[in-house]
């Protein structure tokens, strides 16, 4: 017996689609890109029917239905635009605005809010409504990351089944009746779970805001570029949105991928931005010179590190980087003439361990390149050389250089430093990462290199399925890849 | 080379020239010193032009009634700002009515194209161009003119209050 579901055809607008039978009629509109407008309908969740915007016109049945609850039938035939259906969108949109505050100015969902774009397109009336609107709760904190306004909320309730549905937590619900009705939890209970910033990005309104996004950054500004999240090894796909006139990175979205992590990404998965922007970043390389941290140039950097290179030394890489890093990395060491040893910090245990932590997503592993770095090693017949027979090696041998891959992702190492202690007695200690904090009593030689939002790579995940980032802006001027700085 | 050329008497003829020439200008000079036309010159800075309504001066931020800052840091001016000279920070503000106010609002004279489109782009009236046109500074950091200057500044005795419904 295959797997392979039938498959129907149908006519959509006169043009014949295939399907496979029993789908989602609005789901196949909306991949095939026929402009029909939602707001209750999420593929990820269930069908609720509560907006009444889908609707369109299937040949034979007397009333205009609503396409996200009708399944596909062989030899349908739909009509998405018409004059009538136009109709429907204009005054169903009036029935959403009528309790609506227009306070799109202040909102934050404006330029990517559902509502605001088909008024645009069907809308554009004037209120008929005599009566005041209904004024509800504004500013109500739900937890660590999410700040919920009522007034704006158009009850299609997503959030409400995102919480029932895929986290399983139940945590909000529809309070009330009538125009009354507002969504929130029992007794503004804080969100606790670890995916409270999807109720936001699912959110077709305003309603629900991010705590960390609130009122920095209008999203006309951004601009989005494909990633990978760098928070654990699941290697949840991404959208990085970065504005680059200002150099700053501002948040990141979950992007659909069915394989790994649907429509959905964590809530400290969505917080890994923040050690992208140049505050806690490395700016330039720097070297400890009687016992003070002072700027260098590059040219003096690199020839300290080609000098260093030549004598005695042990490189130690942390899975923070991509595999093509990694790669060059291992090949440039193994072609020098004195055999460096090469070691790497990846606990085989943990980074084929596949159990989630959290309610979806998230894994033990928090590197995101824990097999990258597995396999390229493997590759180079080094993959037994971890942190054990490092610490070993560096207090049983006389070195002279220790080069450090240092992470980006510092809640991933809480004890880095607590390992390389045994390395105190080396003279030249260099690392070679991202953050501030490297500028640390330990070392000599401080470079900045590239953070996984501005350089093109690859990661692979527990699973072992390799995935392309995407490079974004440079956010540091200053800093270089490790191609450049290993060459 | 010396290049022989034929005689050209009418050289000598330059005193006519001469005269027309001192004529119209003792003409005009008559004329404007004894102010027997209307003349545009204006003896400025003691005297100085009316500006119409629609002129468009240094920036101002209107308040509200209560005197607070009126703007919303909704960045629909810096969005329409052709010359990329506004930069506005927004923070949330303790009254929930309010919700967003600028907690830094920043105009870049020396960029600034004086084109009127923030004035058009903004929804509540919070921004008016003025009828200032006397600025020459001496250092560039001067220049830039903030929330406090905005709104705040000397020369609008207190603020400038709009009226229409928040």
């Amino acid at each position: 017996m295959s797997n392979e579901k039938e498959m129907i055809s149908l006519h959509v607008d006169g043009k014949e689609i295939q399907a496979p039978k029993g789908e989602n009629l609005l789901k196949l509109l909306i991949q095939h890109q026929f402009k029909v407008p939602y707001y209750c309908y999420h593929p990820g969740l269930s069908v609720a029917g509560a907006c009444r915007m889908c609707f369109v016109e299937i040949e034979g049945q007397p009333k205009p239905v609503i396409s996200c609850n009708t399944t596909i039938a062989p030899g349908m035939k739909v009509n998405t635009q018409s004059t009538g259906l136009t109709q429907i969108r204009k005054w169903n949109l009036a029935f959403h605005l009528i309790n609506h505050p227009l306070d799109c100015p202040i909102c934050d969902q404006s330029g990517e809010c559902g509502l605001q774009e088909y008024y645009m397109k069907y809308g554009r009336y004037e209120s008929d409504m005599h009566e005041p609107k209904v004024n509800k709760r504004k500013v109500v904190d739900l937890g660590k990351h999410v700040v919920l306004d009522s007034e704006r909320c158009i009850l299609c309730s997503r959030c409400v089944r995102f919480f029932d549905e895929v986290t399983k937590t139940s945590e909000m619900a529809i309070f009330n009746r009538g125009d009354r009705s507002e969504i929130g939890t029992y007794a503004d209970r804080p969100l606790t779970n670890n995916y409270s910033l999807c109720s936001v990005n699912i959110c077709p309104v305003g309603a629900l805001t991010s705590k960390d996004f609130r009122f920095k950054k209008r999203v006309w500004f951004l601009k989005e570029f494909k990633s990978i999240c760098p928070g654990c090894s699941t290697g949840c796909n991404i959208t990085m949105e970065a504005d680059i006139r200002e150099k700053r990175a501002y948040r990141m979205l979950p992007r659909y991928n069915p394989d790994i992590n649907g429509y959905w990404m964590c809530d400290y998965g969505a917080m890994r931005y923040k050690q992208v922007n140049a505050e806690h970043r490395l700016l330039t390389p720097q070297m400890k010179q009687e016992g003070k941290w002072t700027p260098i140039e590059w040219e003096d950097a690199l020839a300290f590190v080609r000098k260093c290179v030549a004598s005695q030394t042990v490189i130690l890489i942390t899975p923070q980087f991509t595999v093509e890093e990694i790669d060059h990395i291992y090949a440039f060491f193994m072609k020098q003439p004195t055999t460096p040893r090469i070691f790497h910090c990846v606990d085989p245990q943990s980074a084929f361990d596949t159990t989630i932590t959290d309610e979806l997503l998230m894994r033990k592993d928090l590197n995101p390149n824990s097999q990258g770095i597995l396999q390229v090693s493997k590759k180079h017949k080094l993959d037994h050389q971890t942190l054990e027979p490092f610490q070993k090696y560096i207090a049983q041998n006389k070195i002279e250089t220790l080069l450090v891959f240092a992470p980006s992702d510092l809640q991933a190492y809480p004890h880095f430093m607590d390992w390389l202690l045994p390395a105190q007695p080396i003279p030249n200690k260099i690392v070679i990462g991202t953050r501030i904090e490297l500028i640390h009593s330990f070392f000599n030689l401080a470079l900045p290199t590239l953070s996984f939002a501005e350089k093109s790579g690859t990661f692979i995940n527990v699973q072992g399925i390799s995935q392309n980032i995407e490079a974004g802006p440079k956010l540091v001027d200053n800093a270089k890849p490790i191609s450049e700085i290993l060459c | 080379m010396l290049i022989q050329r034929p005689p050209a008497y009418h050289r000598w003829l330059y005193p006519q020239g001469l005269f027309f020439g001192f004529y119209t200008t003792m003409k005009h000079f008559t004329l404007n010193l004894l102010r027997l036309r209307k003349m545009p010159t204006i003896s400025y800075p003691e005297q100085k032009r009316i500006r119409s309504d629609c002129f468009k001066g240094k920036h101002i931020l209107t308040k509200k009634l209560d005197g607070s800052i009126r703007c919303t840091a909704c960045m629909l001016c810096q969005t329409a700002c052709p010359a990329e000279c506004i930069k506005i920070t927004a923070s949330e503000h303790d009254n929930p009515k309010v919700e967003k106010f600028p907690i830094s609002f920043q105009i870049d004279l020396l960029r600034c194209v004086m084109c009127g489109y923030c004035e058009e782009a903004c929804p509540v009236d919070a921004i008016r161009m003025g009828k200032e046109y006397e600025w020459a500074d001496f250092a560039e950091s001067n220049f830039i003119m903030d929330l406090d200057h905005l709104s705040n500044r000397p020369s609008l005795k207190g603020g400038v209050i709009s009226k229409l419904p928040t």
